[in-house]
């Protein structure tokens, strides 16, 4: 607890309310939008703007505080007239005193703003949640629903992994911090992971966990949990030993691609890691192929060897005839006392690549690594894209690329496989603009502002899109939308209104 | 009790103006900006950068810290950073304007279109440039001092921190034109020691009334779109630079500390706080280095080398602090090389940095297609050659230094090195994409020094640098042109497989691709009449020279 708390709480107090007028919504993301004015409408809230209406819809929402709209009540026939005059009015279905009612609405509001409060100040990291399970300690910015689902996912990770592994813990083992962030702006700032690193496990004391909630792509938080939490795991298999960057990364991928069914509280590993296999996809096409042993021998790992090194281990963890012996081989680099280890950094020891080669063929009961390279490209062949996050990767990449056509087959195959990215929506809806289908289009991107309707971008195509159907005013007032979602980036105003110029 | 906390405790019963009074002397006086303050005793003013926009001032504690976890040193860094409402909103035009004038879609020659984006105010400063480790806001509090609404801030910096845990105390001080922060970064195990003196210096700080005779020239640093006349005449390019130049040398004087020293050479502006004969060691070489290019590489292109800044600062400690800034202090125009005296014989690569630095301005103002065009063997024999020279008794020597030789030694004994026709054909892959980058690296320099030496007396070689670089502009040129074709005819595609096979001839074009055949093309251009015997003939002279 921060001594200062107690010596300054109206002063605190006080940096936590909003202006008197405004009204505030929460996002189950965690996400706060504070306007003049927000009104309670059918199936969500109405965030009034001067350049117009956001809709938001109510399962998007955790907590709601909105100014107090009682008024006096116009009586509508001879028996509400009479009770009017008795004091009474209507509210909620019931004639109740005005009293009563003010009384009411007060206690909500004030516990409506309390909650808020409190929420709000959950999210500076001083004030973050910390919250303790079996084996972790949560430190946490994400609203406390959102991360008891993810605590029980741990758990279950844990007791699975430790289990079919065969790593022994204790009670002495320190429950290990885990710290998740709310967005990935507050990740990067209070974890000082460099830009890129999307999560991070730290494995020299103090030991930690960072990652962040991604509020249009739940499943790639799941990924990087998984991804890290795997890192972890093996480190207790034998926290001196550096396992080698090609089978320590490309586990943990195989194990970020797991599934988690929260009803039945069950774990389904050796998914597809979509993303990786694009990567691949390319590197094919491009006949870039990986060969195994040089990727041994490799020190630092990129993007693309991680896509390499997925599918090898995918392979090995997926077959009948490799899966057993891998997984002993695995254990064995960081715990055999027959293996020839050499010192790294500090106290920590690392097999040199001769030595991995040599165990990796001994387990795998293998004499030709070239025989094995083949039989892992001829895997990596028979791998598809199977979901709408796959799809969504390709897209991208195909766009980028200028595979302009076949990036389009990509997003609406994505579309059709049921995405809830609105990133991928709005991404397709300008595709759509480009090719000159306007009104699929303008759905596309609405389907988006409905996913995530805090995003001014989204509303900046929109307006693009309304204008390209000829309907200039409307565009417009959805571009000036964006600017007041976001008046202060300068990439948002250079595209609203056209390029600006200081002159010379 | 936190420094915060002792803060408060002493600003109700301190009067502030008794305080100013009392630090009479040596008091920074900021009239552009509308501030005043009393640094710490014995912390020495840092030069802000050139293209700096937020960084007011920054004083260094001449004092070092050791820090006992990271075994890093440390020294605390004051600075006051000012948000200035009419640039913090963008362009200074209403909220939704987005900054600037509106530009209606057309662009001349000269105008600048501006991609920065502001800092809101010091959290938004913090979170957008603090690179130092993972930080978080652990404490703040809103008071008043006299009139003035003061927010005051504790930040603490705990993970991966390479130096040790930190902590940055900033009261930001409310004026109606903006907001004025000032900082400082100290250990977190010196927390304790250094409190007072930095919430002495912190109770000293007052707005004044800002004139705006004293602001100081805004000379565009940060992400920009300069549109230039793509048929620019070399004298017009000339008269451009000369602008720039004479507005980045003007700027940096302004700039500078009482005790900086400055001084117009041949080719250099020199900005010094070292020792006088540091600096006189430093002129000669960088002019040594520049005359030499001159006069070897002179004509490559018809671009006039813009002007350079010499900043040499009093040690390491002032350098690294003098490179601390707000994120967009860069611009394309900068010209500025910094180098800072060894007292402890820590940073014996100065000179090295040096030359390369002068070499790299030259061949990038004299021709920059042609530069960034360079193959991997000359662009790195060049850097190997000039960075290693060594001047002595007014001549430049371009012998190995102790770490080449080592390199060509072993290189020789483990047989790392390529045959000199290999070499020449060598991509950045090849060189540095396996085990041998540091071996062949070595042999580049050392190709250079024969081509450049004891090469100039065969007839064969001694033309063969400026052959090489002759045709590489021509290849350039072809190529470019051949890229824009393929550029026109691309994007007619009608299905997935029409657009497949664009995509595939793209990936050829790509450079990573391209590098090999491209340097085949110039290899054919310069070599294609070299028989085997032309080629055993320097391969053998090269040998028995890297001996």
């Amino acid at each position: 607890m921060n001594p200062l708390r107690f010596l300054l709480p109206a002063a605190l107090a006080a940096a936590f309310v909003s202006p008197a007028s405004a009204d505030t919504l929460q996002f189950k993301d965690g996400r706060f939008v504070e306007a003049t004015k927000i009104e309670a409408a059918e199936g969500g809230y109405k965030i009034i703007y001067s350049s117009g209406e956001i809709f938001v819809k109510k399962d998007l929402v955790v907590l709601a505080q909105l100014s107090d709209s009682s008024g006096n009540y116009v009586p509508q026939n001879d028996e509400e007239k009479a009770k009017v005059e008795k004091g009474l009015v209507p509210f909620e279905g019931k004639w109740v005193s005005k009293a009563d009612r003010d009384k009411t609405v007060k206690k909500r509001s004030d516990d409506a703003k309390k909650a808020m409060d409190e929420a709000k100040k959950h999210q500076e990291w001083r004030d973050r949640y910390i919250t303790e399970t079996a084996h972790f300690k949560f430190e946490y910015t994400i609203p406390q629903s959102k991360c008891k689902e993810y605590q029980e996912l741990m758990e279950t990770y844990f007791n699975e992994f430790t289990k079919k592994w065969g790593i022994k813990t204790d009670a002495k083992t320190p429950k290990l911090p885990v710290c998740f962030y709310h967005d990935d702006e507050l990740y990067y700032q209070v974890s000082g992971a460099p830009r890129g690193a999307i999560g991070y496990f730290r494995f020299v004391p103090p030991l930690d966990l960072n990652f962040y909630y991604d509020r249009n792509d739940e499943r790639l938080t799941l990924d990087v949990m998984f991804h890290e939490t795997n890192h972890y795991l093996t480190h207790l298999l034998n926290p001196k030993f550096d396992y080698p960057a090609w089978v320590n990364e490309s586990l943990a991928e195989y194990y970020g691609s797991s599934t988690w069914d929260a009803k039945a509280k069950k774990m389904t590993v050796g998914n597809i890691q979509e993303g990786r296999l694009v990567v691949l996809l390319d590197a094919m096409s491009g006949d870039e192929w990986q060969g195994l042993e040089e990727m041994i021998r490799m020190q630092e790992f990129s993007a693309l060897q991680y896509a390499w090194g997925w599918s090898f281990v995918h392979m090995l963890m997926e077959s009948k005839k490799y899966s057993a012996p891998f997984q002993k081989f695995y254990v064995a680099l960081s715990t055999d006392k027959n293996v020839k280890r050499v010192p790294y950094q500090g106290d920590m020891v690392m097999c040199e690549p001769d030595e991995v080669i040599r165990l990796l063929k001994q387990y795998l009961g293998i004499k030709d690594m070239k025989a094995l390279e083949k039989e892992w490209y001829d895997y990596v062949k028979t791998l598809k894209l199977v979901s709408h996050r796959g799809y969504e990767d390709a897209a991208g990449w195909a766009e980028r690329w200028g595979l302009r056509i076949k990036a389009g087959r990509y997003y609406k195959t994505a579309v059709e496989k049921g995405t809830q990215n609105p990133l991928t929506y709005d991404d397709y809806g300008q595709w759509l603009m480009n090719n000159n289908e306007t009104d699929e289009a303008i759905k596309m991107i609405d389907k988006a502002c409905e996913l995530d309707p805090m995003n001014p971008y989204f509303y900046l195509h929109l307006g693009a899109a309304w204008i390209d159907k000829g309907e200039k005013e409307k565009g417009d007032k959805l571009k000036k939308l964006a600017l007041e979602l976001d008046p202060l980036d300068p990439q948002l105003a250079w595209q609203v209104n056209g390029f600006k110029i200081r002159k010379k | 009790m936190t420094a915060l906390r002792r803060a408060l405790a002493l600003v109700p019963v301190l009067a502030l103006g008794a305080q100013i009074s009392a630090f009479s002397q040596g008091l920074c006086v900021d009239k552009g900006n509308g501030f005043q303050f009393q640094p710490p005793k014995d912390w020495t003013q840092v030069p802000i950068q050139v293209e700096e926009k937020w960084i007011a001032t920054k004083w260094l504690c001449d004092r070092k810290y050791d820090d006992k976890e990271s075994g890093y040193t440390h020294n605390p860094l004051m600075r006051v950073i000012i948000f200035d409402k009419a640039v913090v909103n963008p362009g200074g035009g209403d909220a939704d304007s987005g900054g600037g004038e509106a530009g209606g879609g057309t662009v001349k020659p000269g105008d600048v279109i501006d991609l920065s984006r502001p800092y809101v105010d010091y959290k938004d400063y913090l979170k957008r440039n603090f690179r130092d480790g993972g930080f978080y806001i652990s404490a703040e509090k809103d008071i008043k001092i006299g009139e003035t609404p003061v927010k005051m801030l504790e930040v603490k910096i705990e993970k991966l921190v390479v130096t040790g845990k930190k902590r940055i105390y900033c009261w930001i001080y409310k004026a109606e034109w903006g907001d004025l922060a000032i900082e400082c970064e100290v250990l977190e195990q010196f927390v304790d020691k250094l409190q007072t003196t930095v919430m002495n210096s912190f109770k000293s700080f007052k707005l004044i009334a800002r004139d705006p005779n004293a602001k100081k020239e805004n000379v565009g640093g940060g992400p920009k779109i300069k549109v230039v006349d793509p048929n620019e005449t070399p004298e017009q390019q000339k008269k451009r630079r000369l602008e720039v130049e004479e507005m980045m040398f003007k700027k940096a004087i302004a700039d500078l500390p009482k005790d900086w020293t400055t001084k117009r050479t041949a080719h250099f502006l020199v900005l010094n706080h070292a020792g006088t004969k540091y600096q006189d060691k430093v002129i000669a070489h960088a002019e040594a280095v520049r005359t030499w290019l001159d006069k070897e590489f002179g004509d490559i292109g018809p671009g006039y080398v813009q002007g350079c800044i010499l900043r040499i600062c009093k040690d390491r400690d002032e350098e690294r602090a003098f490179g601390s800034s707000s994120g967009d202090s860069w611009s394309n125009d900068s010209r500025e090389l910094i180098t800072s005296e060894s007292k402890d014989g820590l940073n014996p690569y100065e000179f090295q940095y040096l030359g390369r630095g002068v070499m790299n301005f030259f061949f990038y103002d004299k021709n920059s297609e042609l530069y960034s065009a360079l193959p991997t063997w000359l662009e790195n024999g060049l850097r190997g050659y000039i960075g290693t020279a060594v001047l002595k008794g007014g001549q430049l020597q371009f012998g190995p230094d102790d770490s080449e030789k080592t390199r060509m030694n072993d290189g020789a004994k483990k047989g790392k090195f390529k045959t000199i026709r290999d070499l020449l054909n060598v991509t950045q892959k090849d060189m540095f994409g396996g085990e041998d980058g540091q071996y062949l690296y070595a042999q580049c320099a050392s190709l250079i020094r024969y081509l450049m030496g004891p090469g100039r007396g065969v007839k064969k070689h001694s033309t063969m640098i400026k052959d090489y670089l002759k045709n590489l502009l021509a290849v350039m040129q072809e190529n470019e042109k051949a890229a824009r074709d393929a550029v026109k005819a691309a994007g007619g595609a009608k299905t997935e497989e029409e657009e497949e096979e664009e995509f595939k001839k793209r990936k050829k074009q790509d450079w990573s691709a391209k590098e090999k055949e491209f340097n085949e093309q110039i290899f054919k251009a310069v070599f294609g009449s070299w028989t085997d015997a032309d080629w055993a003939g320097l391969q053998s002279n090269w040998e028995k020279f890297a001996k």
